[in-house]
């Protein structure tokens, strides 16, 4: 009894199980027809032939009507492109599933399939290797479910390089939004794959003794931070190389390098580094001890430790998601289970040594600072009078600003005394820049390299201050004044060095260049800076401050917002001229460029000439348009590509020709364009040729069969060594025509362009049909005069590139790229002379050719 | 602030060191800047190569001439459009400058060169925080903004939502910052990736060797980091 929505009430139902739906048996309403069984059940037609009854669905979920069964033979069952596609990445991964050895193997490739089929809907596959999808997928999978694979492993089976195949892998997580996934957030415990590479280094009953040292090895490397930022494989590998010694297994480098996939040099590398840690001085059984001693100690403190307060904002981002469901946190905005599984995977932060990485960087430190040291003072020893010197030298510089004309200005608001004042004051900026020199020196033994120049830097603009104050008790008034403007100037160059963007970035990046040129430009810059600061007492620093810098050999920059044209004008014109050429480099420069990039500039040319060529045609067919909208005819384009397509066939240069006549025809073209196959039987094509070809050569105008020509020379032994050396000599002639066509290439579309244009013309009027006569009847006269000799087979090929073995020119019609040039005008499908005009300018010069 | 909260290696902070702008006492060192520019004039590319001395142009390989200066030391790439790259200058300013050269090169071959759209494209900086830091901890922690493979790359590479910079931090300590359009972005991704570093840098650990394994509280380190800011723009 089912309740019948119409009849209101419990109705008996009738239940039809041939067609699958029940119905009311009071009012007759179908109240169910989707009802299916899974049972296979199968129904005799009226021939009394039995087929299956429904439709096959598999297990992607696509119903496909199954085949009638007619003699054993299945038909209709064939899957779309896209369940093909999905075929084949399953076929993939389960190649890679059988290849690596994954376990279990169904399952992984369901799951890896899965993946795939989202990658593919997604349009991931789309310009990537299947099989470097289906290996990414695989991968993601391992990873899932820790499983001992690396990508490295996949990248060897497949044989593709592992970074290629890591990109994949990247892309198919962020593809799939797995990069956040905690899954693959924690980086991949390295000891995760010591079992699997142990097994294959076969130490038989002690595999397990051997790993497990192994193992405690790698704990030890991450307590060392030897293993951060190292491949596992590198690390796997040297831990089983220690653990297969300690166990008397005499495993070489080179095996373990076998099986771990990492270079020699990496292992080596990965076993020096161990070797200088505290826990390779150990013995086997004290380190076997000192392990165990170190794990219980680790217990211990760990369950001592309290909890630490949570840092604030971390929790959004963190990898631990037992957290956003409202684990308590334990440390580093982990709970504790997922905290003591990165203590477990890392090793922790503990003070184990340092890694490797850090204190090469710490040695080479003490060793710039040994280097630069003694070295900078033995040069400040010698070379002071040098200093002196040069500190006279830009005094006298300095005074020189001041007599310029554009500083004289300011200059008459000094004092009367103000060259005087302006010249101590130039002297204690010698000193001063002296002085930061001394200083800049100390500052880079004290702090190393990198922040020296930024040191040095402010040192100096201290010291400057300093002295400054106290030359402002000696100094008379002026030079007080100028001081105190030196100050300003020293302070805003200060702050412009901080923020280089700021509004007085002239001045700032006047010293800028200079300072960081070289260890004596800063002199020179702070001194012009200093002076500059001297001269003026009211406005105008900036300038001053430019100027002063220019004489310091610095270059300053426009103000970084500018609103005009920007003329360059100020850039130093000597600066600029060494970088011009004179006219005899220039000429012995273009010869070796010319030379050097000659078959680029003929590609240009040509190209250039193609793209002339096919305006030429586009005016023309528009020209033909135009005539037939005139004369009211429907115009027709004809087949191909239309004239302005950008597409480009990739067999121009088969298409280039007619159809193949013959069959034989057809396979020296093959034979042309493609390469050949070790495969392939070279003895049988001869015969081929031999049989087909070679009788009639030369009886009506048949090109020269290669194998007949083979033949001549050699035995049936030789064929394929003939035929090597007749396709290799045919080569030769190939290219050497290729050079001559080039020769002729401009000759050839010179003369093409004259023609065209009166094609152009006549091929509305209706002489197309002449012109293309009389191509075709210039290239048979030239078949018919070569036929009868013995022709090299290019120079046949020649004849029949041109298409006109077929006199009259009607024949070549076939081809749609001429057809297509041709004037519908007249509708008449005339001869190939539009041709010459609309192909490119291979086929043009073809045509001169003949 | 944050350099004190170390417990063992002590990053000795600058006393030139502006710590309002570089709490954390380091400053990164600009290594790269990339610049372009509109010079707003069509050009002749093989003239160029052939006019200037430092100029090579193959055009098989690259449809620009590359040019290269001593003073400021960078490299320019000059397209037939008028468009030019300036690379490997470092710092602005010499960006800006060594463009400029480029710019007065090309006028002095006679091209009406303007000198339009001056843009700095990226900057690429560098420095040390000289502590070792557990890129895993820091990969798990921050899983939204890192990715570390060990098996591709040695370093973590840490994407900042805000500034958009990208970090690459490797466990020896030094750190690279690329991707900014202005200094500051660099400044302000170091410093607020400072301190997360600080979390996992080398002896910086509740169970550390020089806490007493007993000890009840959480070392007074732990509190420090409690007041971490959060990194990446989440709030």
């Amino acid at each position: 009894m089912v309740y019948c929505n119409y009849c209101t009430e419990e109705v008996d139902v009738e239940v039809d199980d041939a067609n699958g739906f029940s119905c009311c048996v009071q009012c007759g309403r179908v109240l169910e027809e989707t009802a299916f069984s899974a049972d296979v059940t199968f129904a005799k037609d009226a021939g009394g032939e039995s087929t299956v009854v429904g439709q096959f669905v598999s297990d992607t979920g696509v119903a496909r009507g199954i085949g009638r069964i007619h003699g054993g033979r299945v038909y209709a069952y064939q899957a779309d492109s896209h369940e093909k596609a999905q075929q084949r990445g399953r076929q993939e991964i389960a190649h890679l599933v059988d290849q690596l050895g994954v376990r279990p193997r169904e399952e992984s490739v369901e799951s890896a399939h899965r993946l795939y089929k989202i990658a593919l809907q997604r349009g991931f596959t789309r310009g990537r290797r299947t099989n470097q999808v289906a290996a990414a997928c695989l991968y993601l999978v391992c990873r899932q479910d820790s499983k001992p694979f690396l990508l490295i492993d996949f990248s060897d089976s497949l044989q593709v390089n592992v970074f290629t195949l890591g990109a994949v892998f990247l892309q198919l997580a962020k593809l799939l939004r797995l990069t956040e996934h905690p899954m693959f957030a924690k980086p991949v415990d390295p000891s995760l794959y010591i079992h699997r590479f142990a097994d294959r280094l076969d130490f038989g009953r002690s595999m397990h003794e051997v790993a497990n040292t192994a193992l405690r090895l790698v704990a030890s490397m991450k307590r060392d931070w030897i293993q951060t930022g190292r491949r596992p494989s590198g690390i796997c590998g040297a831990a089983i190389y220690i653990a297969a010694h300690i166990h008397g297994f005499e495993r070489s480098i080179r095996d373990v390098v076998s099986v771990v996939h990492i270079g020699e040099h990496t292992l080596s590398k990965r076993l020096y580094e161990f070797s200088s840690t505290s826990a390779s001085l150990y013995t086997a059984e004290e380190f076997e001890e000192h392990a165990k001693q170190i794990d219980t100690e680790e217990t211990a403190r760990l369950e001592a430790a309290q909890p630490a307060a949570q840092p604030v904002g971390l929790l959004e981002s963190s990898g631990c998601e037992h957290l956003r469901m409202g684990e308590a946190h334990f440390a580093h905005a982990m709970c504790r289970a997922c905290y003591l599984e990165f203590l477990k995977s890392s090793g922790g932060v503990y003070n184990g040594a340092n890694p490797p990485a850090y204190d090469r960087n710490r040695k080479k430190e003490v060793q710039m600072l040994a280097l630069e040291g003694p070295e900078a003072e033995e040069e400040e020893e010698e070379g002071a009078d040098a200093f002196d010197r040069e500190e006279q030298d830009i005094t006298a510089e300095m005074r020189s600003v001041f007599h310029q004309r554009e500083l004289r200005q300011f200059a008459a608001f000094l004092p009367s005394s103000a060259e005087e004042a302006a010249a101590e004051a130039e002297g204690a900026a010698a000193a001063v820049a002296r002085q930061a020199r001394r200083d800049k020196e100390a500052a880079q033994e004290a702090r190393g390299k990198g922040r020296k120049r930024k040191a040095a830097e402010q040192q100096q603009q201290q010291q400057q201050q300093q002295q400054q104050q106290q030359q402002q008790g000696a100094a008379g008034p002026a030079s007080q004044e100028a001081a105190q403007q030196q100050q300003q100037q020293q302070q805003q160059a200060g702050a412009c060095a901080a923020s280089p963007t700021a509004a007085a970035a002239a001045a700032a990046a006047g010293i800028g260049p200079s300072q960081l040129s070289d260890q004596t430009g800063g002199e020179p810059a702070a001194a012009a800076a200093a002076g500059g600061g001297a001269a003026p007492a009211g406005e105008g620093t900036a300038a001053a401050a430019a100027a002063a810098a220019a004489m310091a050999g610095a270059i300053v920059p426009m103000p970084v917002e500018q609103d005009g044209p920007d003329s360059l004008s100020d850039i130093e014109e000597d600066d600029i001229l060494m970088y011009l050429a004179d006219e005899a480099e220039v000429k012995c420069k273009e010869e070796i460029w010319n030379m050097m990039n000659r078959d680029w500039l003929e590609k240009q040319a040509a190209k250039k000439a193609a793209q002339e060529a096919a305006e030429r045609i586009a005016a023309e067919n528009a020209a033909a348009q135009e005539a037939a909208d005139a004369a009211g005819v429907q115009y027709k384009r004809g087949r191909g590509r239309p004239a302005g397509s950008r597409t480009r066939n990739h067999r121009a240069g088969i298409n280039d020709l007619p159809p193949a006549e013959t069959a034989q025809e057809a396979a020296m073209r093959m034979l042309d364009h493609r390469k050949l196959s070790s495969k392939i039987n070279y003895s049988a094509l001869a015969g081929l040729f031999a049989e087909d070809g070679g009788g009639e050569e030369g009886g009506d105008g048949e090109p020269p069969s290669l194998a007949a020509e083979a033949l001549e020379g050699e035995e049936d032994d030789g064929r394929g060594a003939a035929v090597t050396a007749a396709l290799r000599e045919r080569r030769a002639a190939a290219e050497e025509e290729e050079r001559a066509r080039e020769a002729r290439q401009a000759a050839a579309l010179e003369a093409e362009r004259s023609k065209a244009t009166k094609g152009g013309k006549g091929r509305v009027g209706g002489l197309g049909l002449a012109v293309g006569r009389k191509l075709g009847g210039a290239g048979g006269s030239k078949l018919g005069s070569s036929s009868g000799g013995p022709l090299s087979p290019r120079a046949s090929g020649g004849g029949l590139l041109v298409g006109s073995r077929r006199p009259g020119g009607l024949g070549s019609l076939r081809d749609g790229n001429f057809r297509s040039q041709l004037s519908g005008a007249t509708g008449v499908t005339t001869g190939g002379g539009g041709t010459g005009a609309a192909a490119s300018t291979k086929k043009t010069v073809r045509f001169a050719d003949s | 602030m944050a350099a004190e909260a170390g417990s063992s290696a002590v990053v000795p902070v600058e006393p030139d060191v502006d710590l309002t702008v570089h709490p954390s006492g380091i400053v990164p060192q600009l290594q790269n800047v990339v610049a372009t520019v509109n010079l707003e004039c069509k050009l002749d590319l093989k003239n160029i190569a052939l006019h200037a001395r430092n100029a090579e142009y193959n055009p098989k390989r690259f449809a620009a001439v590359i040019m290269r200066i001593r003073e400021p030391k960078s490299t320019a790439l000059i397209f037939h459009s008028g468009k030019m790259v300036c690379t490997g200058t470092k710092s602005e300013a010499e960006a800006r400058t060594a463009s400029r050269k480029y710019a007065k090169i090309l006028q002095k071959l006679s091209y009406s060169v303007s000198f339009k759209e001056f843009k700095i494209q990226n900057m690429v900086g560098s420095c040390d925080v000289k502590f070792p830091i557990r890129l895993e901890g820091l990969a798990s922690t921050h899983a939204m903004f890192c990715s570390y493979e060990p098996e591709l790359f040695p370093g973590l590479i840490y994407r900042m939502a805000d500034p958009k910079i990208v970090l690459l931090i490797f466990v020896s300590g030094k750190v690279v910052l690329t991707g900014a359009k202005k200094r500051e972005d660099i400044y302000r991704a170091f410093e607020s990736i400072y301190p997360v570093l600080q979390t996992f840098r080398k002896g910086g650990m509740i169970s550390a060797p020089e806490v007493p394994a007993a000890l009840p509280a959480p070392p007074p380190q732990q509190q420090q980091q409690a007041a971490l800011p959060m990194v990446g723009g989440l709030q």
